[in-house]
Parts: C-alpha cells; sequence; structure tokens
C-alpha cells in the first residue's frame, strides 16, 4: 500500500483512483472514532461515509500542516460532533478537566495483571469503552489503539495538551475501575 | 507502574484492534461520491404543476379553442362557454400551441439528455 504523501500527490495530479486505497486504509480507524463518540453503528456508518465524501472533495485544499492521518481524523471527529449537535445529544465535553482532582490509579491495575483469559480481558475491555464519556473512549482509543501523541489528540479534538492529559489520566481511571468491577463480578 | 499499565493496555488495545462492520464497504463509499458529484434531479412540485399545466392544460385548451374555430360547439357546452369568456382568437390558440409544443420537444431532449449523462458513469 502508498504511503500517505504518495496517495495525496497522486491524487493532486488527478489520479482519483488512489483514492480506493486512502478508503481502505482509513475506513476503519475513521469508523472507530465516529463509534467512539456516537456510539451507535448505523449512524456511525452514515458519518464514516459523510467523511470520506469530505475528505475527497476537500484534498486538494490540504496544505500539509498535520499528517494526512490526523486530518481525517479531525475530519471525522467534527463530523461526529456535527451529528450529535443535530441529535441535540450531549457530548461533551469533559466538564472542566481540572475540576476534580486527580485521582491515584495505581489501585485500579488489578484487571490489567490478573492471570485470566485474554478474551474475556478483551471483551470487558470492549464494554467498558463503551461505557465511558465519548471524549473519554475516544481519547484513549486514539492514545492506545491508533497510538497517536498527546500533541496529535489535541489537534484532533482541539483540546489544549494538558487538557488532553487529564481526559486521558481520567478516562484511564474510569476505564480500569469499570474493568475491574466487571471482572469481579465474572 | 504508570508504564507498565500504559504497556498492557497498548498490547490490549492491539489485540482488540479495529473492526468495519461489513455493509460499509469502500464501493458504497465510492458510490456516495459519485452521487454527491453527479445529484439526481430533484423533483420540485411547483416545476411538475407548471410542466403539466403547459404539457397537458394549455394544449388542451389550445386545442378545443382551434377546434371551436373550426367546427361551431353547441352553445350548451361547458368547455365552449369557458372559452368564450377567455376571448382568445384562432391565432393566439395557434401560438399558444406552437409554445406548448416546443416545451414538450424541449423536455424530451432534455430527459433524453441527462439520461445518457447518467449512463455515462
Amino acid at each position: 500500500m502508498k504511503n500517505d504523501d504518495a496517495l495525496l500527490r497522486e491524487f493532486k495530479q488527478g489520479n482519483t483512483t488512489v483514492y480506493k486505497e486512502l478508503i481502505k486504509k482509513y475506513k476503519p480507524y475513521v469508523y472507530t472514532i465516529c463509534m467512539s463518540l456516537i456510539k451507535n453503528r448505523e449512524d456511525s456508518e452514515e458519518v464514516t461515509q459523510d467523511v470520506f465524501v469530505k475528505v475527497y472533495y476537500s484534498m486538494n485544499q490540504f496544505k500539509g500542516k498535520s499528517s494526512l492521518k490526523t486530518w481525517v481524523y479531525k475530519i471525522a471527529y467534527n463530523a461526529s460532533l456535527s451529528l450529535l449537535q443535530k441529535k441535540n445529544k450531549s457530548f461533551l465535553v469533559y466538564d472542566d478537566p481540572h475540576s476534580e482532582t486527580l485521582e491515584d490509579e495505581s489501585h485500579h491495575h488489578e484487571f490489567l495483571f490478573e492471570k485470566s483469559d485474554r478474551e474475556i480481558k478483551i471483551e470487558i475491555l470492549k464494554r467498558s469503552l463503551k461505557e465511558l464519556k465519548p471524549i473519554e473512549t475516544l481519547v484513549l482509543t486514539l492514545f492506545y489503539l491508533k497510538e497517536q501523541s498527546v500533541n496529535e489528540i489535541g489537534e484532533i479534538t482541539s483540546l489544549t495538551n494538558s487538557n488532553v492529559r487529564v481526559v486521558l489520566h481520567r478516562g484511564r481511571n474510569n476505564l480500569l475501575k469499570k474493568c475491574n468491577s466487571k471482572l469481579n463480578s465474572k | 507502574m504508570k508504564n507498565k499499565i500504559d504497556d498492557e493496555l497498548f498490547e490490549l488495545f492491539s489485540e482488540m484492534g479495529v473492526s468495519t462492520p461489513k455493509d460499509l464497504t469502500t464501493e458504497k463509499i465510492l458510490l456516495k461520491i459519485r452521487a454527491v458529484e453527479k445529484p439526481e434531479p430533484i423533483i420540485n412540485p411547483t416545476v411538475v404543476f407548471v410542466y403539466l399545466f403547459l404539457c397537458v392544460a394549455l394544449p388542451t385548451l389550445a386545442y378545443f379553442i382551434i377546434k371551436k374555430e373550426v367546427i361551431d360547439m353547441k352553445e350548451s357546452d361547458i368547455i365552449s362557454r369557458y372559452i368564450n369568456s377567455l376571448n382568445l382568437d384562432y391565432s393566439s390558440s395557434v401560438t399558444l400551441m406552437v409554445i406548448c409544443i416546443y416545451v414538450i420537444i424541449f423536455q424530451i431532449i432534455n430527459l433524453n439528455h441527462s439520461r445518457s449523462d447518467y449512463n455515462c458513469s
């Protein structure tokens, strides 16, 4: 598969068939971003399609200030937010990220180091992620799954780096709490 | 400890991976892009009404006016009375008929053109 620069160059030269490759490459990630915010399959599918339509028509204006990946994710983030606003769902955000003192998370690690079945752990992780606040699910997904840096997450979500860190810390705490309680109830 | 937690989470998330529903195919997305490029004509009820008026009502009216000029219709005929009230003569009826026929032909050409466009894509 071609790298992003090559894809972008060929697309700008008028070879729009390379766009198929871009869709194949980013479709799972864009869908995961939409799903982590919208938490509804049908809507996430619809928004994912709209994101690729938008990216297709904006590619020629893309100036390369961020990576193509970050730019596509940002479009996915904004499209998901627009849908939530249309449906009057309070997405967000993060009440002031500094409003609570940050809890020490070290006592929630039981879930991670418990020697239980890997598949069960992953199932628990998936279910717990769905129960988190959308912004926490998104930040954790971007950080741990897509290995985006705090800077890149800030660019995508328009949060400051320190806010991203706070949301990440709080999200991790909440995730591990939920995972632990699910593991203990099994 | 924090690094260990992070490492374990990175591993779990990567094992969890990403998945997309089967319905969300690349072809479906490409079709949507094409649909935006060449949107299907939106049928506006006002336009439909105007066209129906031009293509059906006016030619019918014009036909009766012409017919009335050639063969006198009965006085009791409702259409005849209505036409009389319009005070349209033979030449204006023919003009009206020509305009209507022109609109119909124009529409047929236009429809064929947009169909061939759609087939090319």
